[in-house]
Formats: structure tokens, sequence, C-alpha cells
């Protein structure tokens, strides 16, 4: 091809292009970059009210933000949501789909979209069900509980359990997306690898570890992506289910944010917030992708 | 070592029926070919011996033992994909020794099991290697190496050459004879291709829609197929079959009228009973004699060395193909003389099936 020619179809790529490029500008990379302006500002209420009472404050919004206990606290909450749910999520979903996946189960697209209903459910009509399925004295929860001789559980009203109740609602609404993904790995597995490893005389076990795992690591490095960046971004559970309570057992980092942003009208100290949970799970992206890279997954 | 016996095995899919009663007993150190057209039930077989699928009713003994219960791991036996099914996220030594790990056999153990497979089908070198740096040659042979390692009583092939190139399985077959010399398992190899059937079996069983058709020796199942099927899934180009008639003086009519002289039946048929004659196209003989038919050459498909002749006969409706030295005597549209040795003429009744020769 003759430089001409080449310089007219990159022409032609950025022409095709532009429009979604435009789009991404405009909706996504501007609004980040002013929301990280805007940590550096009293943007508040009044500032709504007329833009000369903005001011440029500096790390300010930061510094006082690492003096509120509350922020620690959601902080805290989030990173458990992360380290417990994250692990919990994934396990549940490729469970789910190795379930729906295998041979020996009848009417398996039944099964496909009863497991994948919850993800595509309201939040808010689940939450009410779910609240009910926690309630201490006549959920089902702690009717089943009751069988192994647990005593009643204030799910929903008790600052230990609060923060699990939570979690088991947001792994039942979330694991049916991952596992759609799961399933469509699973399916790429090669049967024949599954038969040799049976062959070999591997066990359920050895042939998830040898044979499944390695061939969809890759899926499992995105699932696992995704469900920190979900579990960074926990909102919509809390403020239905229990407005953060009790106690702020489950306030969330976005929760917290929301809360600096729209209850407070604190605009400034709520992009910070946005600010400080884009590089938490920028960093903890970073680490999964430099794991995946050493174990030769990707 | 052990022989194989596989009884009245019969496996459905929901209705459909893909094995239909077979019974096969492969001698201890014997290589059975399973060979048949696709859908015949041939996979489904080797599989059910493997214990990967379970037999709808018949059973599989491997010496002694009653395999037809026990998981796959403990009927003594490797199986060769197609695929080869090596894991790609292991080295070529680690997918050898992996069936030996997983039984927890001893390190050096291992190292010296793999090592001698791998003296034995030269791959040394590559024992570092990942799958997806080999070609598909070496990962047919790691993948038979995998298999030789577990020491089985039994060797299981599913197509085994079917993803190699044309020249690499010319090869590949060489060293499937050569490494059968060498070590002497049973092996039942399943595949569609007839070229490898009559070079690497001892013994063909030879499958048809569930059901076996013939079994036998190559030399067996060429020479004297038990039917037309038979007869014309065994050699390129296939065998020609022409309705006739049964004659006077121990002739047969075809359609168009013309005569040809039969060879002698065990049992000799009636005047005008229906029968299907069949020759090979390498045992038609070109050229003048006395009871010559005449044809034309339609069609030549020339090979190099060898061509094969479409003649037509006099009304046309007569079609044999004929394979000769392509020495440029022929050309399309020539006339020319053919004979039928009535020695070489393999004859069939009305539904099919062998009207034996006397002295067979």
């Amino acid at each position: 091809m003759t430089a001409a020619g080449r310089a007219g179809e990159a022409r032609a790529g950025w022409a095709m292009s532009s429009p979604a490029l435009a789009a991404i500008l405009l909706f996504f990379v501007l609004p980040a970059l002013a929301s990280l302006a805007l940590s550096f500002t009293d943007f508040d209420i009044y500032a709504l009210a007329d833009i000369g009472n903005l001011r440029f404050v500096g790390f300010e919004n930061y510094e006082r933000l690492t003096q509120n206990p509350l922020f620690w606290k959601a902080m805290t909450n989030t990173l458990i949501f992360v380290a417990v749910g994250t692990p919990f999520i994934v396990a549940m979903s490729l469970f789910a789909a190795m379930l729906v996946n295998s041979r020996w189960l009848k009417w398996r697209p039944i099964w496909r979209v009863a497991l994948f209903a919850p993800y595509v459910t309201t939040l808010v009509a689940t939450a009410v069900v779910w609240r009910y399925l926690l309630h201490t004295r006549y959920g089902l929860l702690n009717y089943l509980l009751s069988f192994f001789g647990v005593p009643p559980v204030d799910w929903l009203g008790s600052p230990t359990a609060s923060l699990p109740a939570i979690l088991i609602f947001v792994g039942w609404k979330t694991f049916g997306y991952n596992m759609i993904i799961f399933l469509a790995a699973l399916q790429t597995v090669p049967r024949e690898l599954d038969e040799t490893a049976r062959i070999d005389g591997a066990g359920w076990f050895a042939r998830l570890r040898h044979v499944t795992l390695p061939a969809i690591a890759p899926t499992l490095l995105l699932v696992s992506v995704l469900t920190v960046a979900g579990m960074f971004q926990l909102f919509a559970e809390p403020y239905v289910m229990t407005q953060g309570g009790p106690a702020q057992s489950t306030v969330t980092i976005l929760y917290f944010m929301y809360e600096e942003g729209f209850k407070w009208w604190n605009l400034g100290s709520g992009a910070a917030v946005a600010f400080l949970l884009f590089l938490c799970i920028l960093a903890v992206t970073l680490v999964q992708l430099t794991l995946a890279k050493r174990s030769g997954a990707i | 070592m052990t022989g194989l016996s596989i009884r009245d095995a019969r496996k459905s899919f929901g209705a459909t029926e893909v094995l239909k009663g077979v019974s096969i007993d492969v001698a201890d150190g014997e290589f059975t070919v399973i060979v048949g057209p696709s859908g015949c039930g041939k996979s489904t077989l080797l599989r059910s011996v493997a214990g990967l699928e379970e037999l709808t009713s018949g059973h599989i003994v491997i010496g002694d033992r009653d395999v037809t219960d026990l998981a796959p791991s403990e009927r003594g036996i490797a199986m060769v994909f197609q695929s080869y099914a090596l894991y790609p996220h292991l080295s070529v030594y680690e997918n050898m020794a992996f069936g030996l790990r997983i039984a927890k056999a001893d390190k050096d153990a291992i190292d010296t099991a793999v090592r001698r497979a791998a003296t034995i089908l030269n791959i040394e070198a590559l024992l570092e290697r990942k799958p997806a740096a080999l070609s598909g040659g070496q990962r047919q042979r790691v993948a038979i190496g995998r298999a030789i390692v577990r020491q089985p009583q039994i060797f299981l092939f599913d197509e085994p050459l079917s993803n190699l190139d044309a020249d690499l399985r010319v090869r590949m077959r060489y060293e499937f004879a050569e490494l059968h010399r060498k070590l002497g398992t049973t092996t039942l190899y399943v595949t569609h291709d007839q070229v490898e059937a009559m070079t690497l079996a001892d013994r063909i069983v030879l499958l048809r829609d569930g059901r076996i058709e013939q079994t036998g020796s190559p030399r067996e199942l060429y020479e004297r197929p038990a039917n037309i099927f038979v007869a014309q899934f065994l050699g390129t180009p296939r065998m020609n079959i022409v309705a006739a008639t049964a004659a006077e003086d121990g002739r047969a009519a075809l359609a168009n009228g013309l005569r040809i002289a039969l060879p002698p039946l065990a049992k000799p048929l009636a005047v005008g009973t229906p029968l299907s004659i069949g020759i090979r196209p390498d045992d038609i003989a070109i050229g003048e004699a006395p009871d010559a038919l005449t044809f034309s050459i339609r069609f030549i498909e020339r090979l190099g060395g060898l061509a094969t002749v479409h003649l037509g006969g006099r009304e046309g409706d007569v079609m044999l193909a004929c394979q000769l030295r392509d020495d440029g005597r022929f050309d399309e549209g020539d006339r020319i003389h053919a004979t039928f040795p009535p020695a070489l003429l393999h004859l069939f009744d009305a539904d099919d099936q062998r009207l034996g020769k006397i002295g067979e």
C-alpha cells in the first residue's frame, strides 16, 4: 500500500470511530475530569446557586475525609464487601454455571432462566421480598436455621448480622449474570479434556483444578474484575434494605459519597470520595491483572 | 497382556438406537480396527469400552474382568482422541505424567515412565514445551506417549490421524504399526478411513448402522466381502456392481443384453435368478480376447502412474470404472475391449449377500 493509501485508510478509520470516541469523551472522560477538578473545590449548594461562591481549596476535601471516622467506616465496610463478597459471588456463580452445564441436569433451559432471573428483576421489588425472607420472626432463613438449632437472627437490625445479610442479598441478585458468562466459557472447554482426565483417574475436584479452571482462567479473571468493581460500587442494596444502618454497619463508600454529595450537598467532598474510589478500583484491578499474568492465565 | 470381549453391546440415545447388539472378541495383542461410515456407531462403541458412555445393555470384558460398570480409570485402558486432548497449561512432561501423579505414583517411577515413553516416541527434546508450541504430529505423539505411560492393557484410538495432513498421516500410520510391533498391546482403533483400516489392522470390524457387517482380516474382507456394502466400502476406486440375471451355460446376462461367464458357484443358480456382479477396477482385463466386450471411454481420471478409466457400455446403461497404468494409450472417446476374468468376479444375490464360489 502506498503512503497516501495508508493515510487515507487511517483517515477513514478515525472518521468511523469518531462518533463513538466523541460519545466516550463527552459522557465519560469529561465528567470524570470535571469530577476530579471538582474535588479540589468547595462546590456545594451555594455554588449551585451562584458559581461565584466556588472556591479552590486544594487537598482540603481529601484531608477532611481522612479525618472523618464515617469515611473510614465506609471504607472498611466496602473492603469487607470486596474481600468476602467477591470470592463468595464468583464461587457461587461458577458452581451454578457448572451445575447448569452438567449433562445429567434435566430441563437445563429452565434452570438457566430461573437462576438468571434475579439479575434482571427490579432491585426494590426483590428487596421487599428479601426483607420478608430475612425477617426475624417470620423469615424463611431463620426458619431454616432453626432446624440446626440456631436461635433467630435479627438480620437487618443487628450491626453484626446486617453486613452478611446484605452480602447474601447481593450475591443472590448478581450471581446469575456471572453464571451466564461462566456458562459461555464452560461450553468452550473441550469435552475430550475432561474425559481424558477421567480416564487418567482424576476425580471431580482434580478435574476442576487441572482442566476446567485453567481452561476458563481468562473468564475467571474477567468475572473477578467485574465483581470487584461491582462490590466497590455497592449502593442500591444497602440504600434500599438498611439505609446504611444499623449503626452505620452497612454504609459503603458509594453510600457515603451519595450522602456527602446529595444529602449534605458537599459536592466537592463527594467528588473527592469518587476519585478515591476510582483509585481503589484501579489499584485492585492492576493487582488482579499482575497476579493473572504471573500465573499464566492471560 | 489381555484380550477384550464386547458382548451384545447395545446403546440408545433417547429413541435412537446407535449400537444394535455388537459382539467383538479382540485377542491378546491384536490390532483391531473398527471402520465404517459416519454415524455407524464406531465412536460410541469405543467410548463405551472406555467407560465414557454407559451401555444400555451388554457387557465389556477386559482380560477376565467384567468392566461394564467400572469407572474409566479402573478399566486398564488408555485412549487417544482425534483432538489429542492435551492439557494446554501443562508441559509435555506434565501431560504425560498427569495420570501417574493423580494415582500418587512415586516421583522416580513417574520420571522413568515418562522418559521411557518419550524415548519410544522420539519426543525427548519436547518434554519442556507446552502443547501450543507443538506441531500436529508432535501433539499426536505426545497424546500417544501419555497413553503409553499409563501402561494400559488396552489401547483405544479414536480417529487419531484424522486431524493430520495427508503426508503426515502416512508417516504416522507407519509409526502406529511400528509402535504396535514394539509394545504388542491389545489395540482397538476406530477410523472412517478404509486405507488406515487395511494397512494397520490384524482384523477389521466393519460397522454399519450399529451392526457388524463383517469381521475378518483385511485380506478376507477385500477378497471375500460378505455383501455389497463391504465390497464397496473397501478398495479405491470402489468395486463395480452390475445388475444381471443368471443365464444358461454358467453365464449371466447384463441389462443391455451382453453376456459374461460366471465362476462356478457352490450352489448353482436357476436361469433367470436376479443377481449383482461385482468386479474391482483393477481386475478388469483390457485388450483383445475371444470373449471381450467393447466399451467406449467416457472419462479418464489421470493420477500420475495410474488412471481410472470410466467405461460406458454400447447402449450407455452399464458404467464401469477400471484402473489401468496410464501410459498414454487411451483417450476419452476411444473404444476399448475389456474382459472380466470369471475367477475375479464377486456375485451377490438379490439381498446383496455374497454367493459363495466353489472352494470358498
